[in-house]
């Protein structure tokens, strides 16, 4: 009898560990999931530089300087962008990330800022496009954000809760990190009004 | 929602639809009738009995049904020319890729987009230039005679965001199966509404002051059409008392009918749009601009009522069971940050299969790399009535060795010697690109193709069959661009005319696309074939067991013509099989890929792109 209550114990027990081990493994893949779309956004901001710098340099003889900054952030935005998609779950990639989507954001407003100096390239149809597509990628990028954001607090929470967290810690889940884009200075995209 | 079932679910319900519209035209008959019997009762017309004489009941409400299903048969002809027909009968202009108002090339700009991306061919785009209010709808039979229309109003007032918002949501609608029951539902509702309109007419020419002429002309017809020798004032009052109840009637049962076209599907376009674009921002905004404009999504075309079922929002403000959306309010309650609508959407099948239908954001940014890449020059020649169809002729001649001499020679033969230096200039431009560049400069072409002429259709289709068969051996890729060309030039009421619905799907057209695709293969094509073969057999294809290969090549577009009376379900099977060969050594190649995409296309199985490189591959320009 006393048998039977210990094999019961121990089969429950093992199923508990089998069930909260998939649990964080099903949170683990909706976080990376939603990784994918950041991901998306991203890569949609970072191929519309190449076109804004195309559209801005005929214009800009004197500011050779930043445009190679926004070229140079745009570089090792997507160097970061590549070191995150391959790793969702890495904490650094994630921060590396922010980091140098960070400073694409301040050298792009720096560049925004400069355009504002030019009206006839403020009122280029071309112009006013590419302006108009960064500013709704941006709004793309803050919504898959706060569901990659979302994601990871689950999981998280999932990897503190006890006794959950005995089980993360047995088989080292490592916690996510959440993805927040901080510019050196606030940017505020032109918004177009007609 | 899995886009082959939804397609057959959509097929069924067109059939369901004719049941419900009999019934309603049984209804307004016999209800019509006895009214009208009664009217010439009591206005003395008729010989006056109490229970109203049998015979006279049921030939006035023979009349009244054959004059509907009349003009529902009528009105369907009509519709079958396409999509557009719809947005010309609400004063709609098509847009023809030459314009130079920004936010009309923006509108363009943004279905170029989204049609790429979802992999559909790129729809007629129609203004609606009267209309102030913010509506939009798609119309057509099929993915490729549809029309996007917009109204002046919501391009004026929306943002790009917003727009591509209201343009997602349509396209869901194309996407969801949507489009063919409300096609068909307005053949019916004209039918149904077409004695109010015929009384409305009467009584604008009456008010515009020609009464005392008109009532004598009228006199002498409504005494032949009702043929009961009535006269005078009687006659005048019973046609009229007669139209207006009648009238009535009509427009109440296609109201009911329009509502029971589900709200439901709305709310599952403005999810499908969301999962497409990730940006409910958008379509909430719109939204909210129309709860908030004077306007509101209000239309003030003569026969703006036929389409309501169809709009992107109600253009009017009618509650409860005849309503024909979910109230703004509902709608925008479903796209509250939190629930992110169409987010959980879990895809019921796998594999390229379950990528069917189902665009996401990835497509978009694909598409806009892919439309960044084509040289201007080129997408202009696609937008361009007199360009297009070189630029189709340029692309299939070059499909697999440059542009002869003597083709230009016969083109310049048929179409003059300055199409055939365009011509020899376009494919200049055409050579470099890639299989995949190709295909989406036929896509961007084919609202410029469907509008040429039907003869000049004709003869460039058998100039694209002279120039493949220049050299007696079509190449797979260049019959799969074959194949979507002659589809885009065909005359397409035959999806009215000659659809079969549950045709029994014919297993050698399906073993010749099997084939082509296996032909791209190159060494491996026996295997790739034999694999191809084993899906179409194990997931049961009909008639597979008895079927050998096609004795010769299967004309290309006629394999596809074949395969496109076919049962969603099947065409799944076919892709499935399709795709198996195409993979079958383990890899898809460039070529393969673009093959599999054009098969899809000419099955009408519309397969997104998908972003599989990295985002380096635009080049960096330093200043």
């Amino acid at each position: 009898m006393a048998l039977l209550v210990i094999l019961a114990i121990v089969a429950a027990l093992g199923l508990y560990v089998v069930f909260a081990y998939n649990g964080l493994v099903d949170r683990r893949n909706r976080m990376k999931n939603a990784f994918a779309q950041i991901d998306v956004q991203l890569t949609r901001r970072h191929d519309l530089i190449p076109n804004l710098v195309e559209s801005v340099k005929g214009y800009m003889q004197h500011e050779r300087e930043t445009l190679e900054a926004v070229i140079s952030a745009r570089n090792q935005a997507i160097a970061g962008l590549q070191a995150a998609a391959a790793r969702p779950g890495d904490p650094d990639a994630i921060r590396k990330l922010a980091g140098s989507e960070a400073a694409l954001d301040s050298a792009l407003g720096r560049l925004l800022a400069v355009v504002e100096a030019y009206p006839e390239l403020k009122a280029d149809e071309n112009m006013l496009r590419l302006q108009e597509e960064l500013s709704s990628t941006e709004n793309k990028v803050a919504f898959a954000r706060q569901s990659f954001n979302d994601a990871v607090m689950a999981y998280n929470t999932a990897c503190q809760s006890f006794p959950t967290n005995f089980i993360a810690g047995v088989f080292s889940f490592q916690q996510g990190e959440f993805l927040e884009i901080e510019a050196e200075s606030k940017r505020e995209v032109p918004t177009v009004s007609f | 929602m899995d886009f082959f079932r939804s397609q057959d679910l959509a097929r069924s319900k067109s059939r369901g639809l004719v049941l419900s519209f009999l019934t309603a035209t049984l209804a307004v008959a016999v209800v019509g009738g006895f009214i009208l019997a009664w009217l010439l009762a009591v206005t003395g017309a008729a010989p006056g009995q109490d229970p109203p004489d049998r015979g006279l009941v049921m030939a006035l409400g023979a009349l009244i049904a054959g004059i509907i299903l009349l003009a529902s048969a009528l009105r369907h002809r009509q519709l079958a020319a396409g999509g557009g027909e719809v947005a010309r009968t609400l004063g709609g202009r098509a847009l023809t890729g030459e314009e130079s108002d920004p936010r009309y090339r923006r509108l363009e700009n943004v279905v170029e987009e989204m049609a790429i991306a979802a992999g559909l061919p790129v729809p007629a785009v129609y203004v609606l230039d009267q209309e102030s209010g913010i509506n939009a709808f798609a119309a057509g039979l099929g993915t490729r005679d549809a029309a996007i229309a917009v109204t002046r109003g919501a391009l004026e007032t929306l943002t790009r965001d917003e727009l591509q918002g209201v343009v997602g949501h349509e396209f869901s609608h194309i996407l969801n199966g949507d489009m063919r029951l409300n096609q068909r539902l307005l053949g019916y509702l004209f039918g149904l509404m077409v004695v109010s309109l015929i009384g409305r007419t009467i009584l604008e020419a009456a008010g515009r002051g020609r009464v005392g002429r008109s009532s004598a002309s009228a006199r002498a017809p409504a005494r032949g059409a009702l043929g009961l020798g009535l006269t005078g004032a009687p006659a005048l009052a019973v046609a009229g008392l007669g139209l207006i109840v009648l009238g009535w009637l009509g427009v109440l049962a296609g109201r009911v009918l329009q509502a029971a076209v589900s709200r439901q599907r709305e709310l599952l376009a403005d999810a499908s749009a969301v999962q497409f674009t990730r940006n409910p921002a958008g379509l909430a905004g719109a939204l909210r601009k129309i709860a908030a404009s004077g306007h509101g999504a209000r239309l003030t075309a003569a026969r703006r009522d036929e389409v309501r079922h169809m709009l992107f929002a109600d253009s009017r403000r009618l509650a409860g069971l005849l309503a024909t959306h979910p109230t703004i309010e509902r709608r925008l309650q479903a796209l509250e940050p939190g629930r992110h609508p169409g987010l959980a959407v879990s895809r019921p099948r796998t594999g390229l299969v379950g990528e069917i239908g189902q665009p996401g954001p990835a497509s978009l940014v694909s598409a806009s790399r892919l439309l960044a890449s084509l040289p201007p020059a080129a997408t202009d020649a696609a937008h361009g009535d007199w360009d297009a169809p070189l630029l189709a002729l340029a692309l299939i001649a070059e499909a697999k060795n440059p542009l002869r001499d003597h083709q230009l020679s016969a083109a310049g033969q048929t179409l003059g010697v300055s199409a055939a230096e365009s011509l020899a200039s376009l494919a200049n431009s055409v050579r470099p690109m890639a299989d995949d560049q190709r295909l989406v400069l036929l896509d961007l072409a084919a609202p410029a193709l469907r509008r040429q002429s039907l003869p000049r259709r004709e003869t460039l289709a058998s100039l694209a069959r002279r120039f493949a068969e220049a050299d007696g051996i079509i190449a797979p890729f260049e019959a799969a661009l074959l194949a979507n060309l002659e589809l885009y030039l065909r005359e397409e009421d035959t999806h009215l005319t000659h659809r079969r619905p549950s045709v029994a799907p014919p297993g050698s057209a399906a073993l010749g696309l099997v084939q082509w695709m296996a032909n791209a293969a190159g060494g491996r094509r026996d295997a790739a074939l034999a694999t191809g073969r084993q899906v179409l057999a194990e997931s049961g294809f009909p008639g597979m067991a008895a079927t050998d290969l096609p004795a010769g090549e299967l004309p290309p577009a006629g394999a596809a013509g074949i395969l496109g009376q076919m049962d969603y379900q099947y065409r799944a099977i076919l892709v499935e099989a399709l795709d198996a060969a195409a993979r079958e050594d383990g890899v898809l190649q460039p070529r393969e890929s673009a093959l599999l995409r054009a098969c899809c296309a000419a099955l009408e199985c519309p397969l997104p792109r998908t972003l599989d490189e990295r985002a380096n591959s635009l080049p960096v320009t330093v200043p």
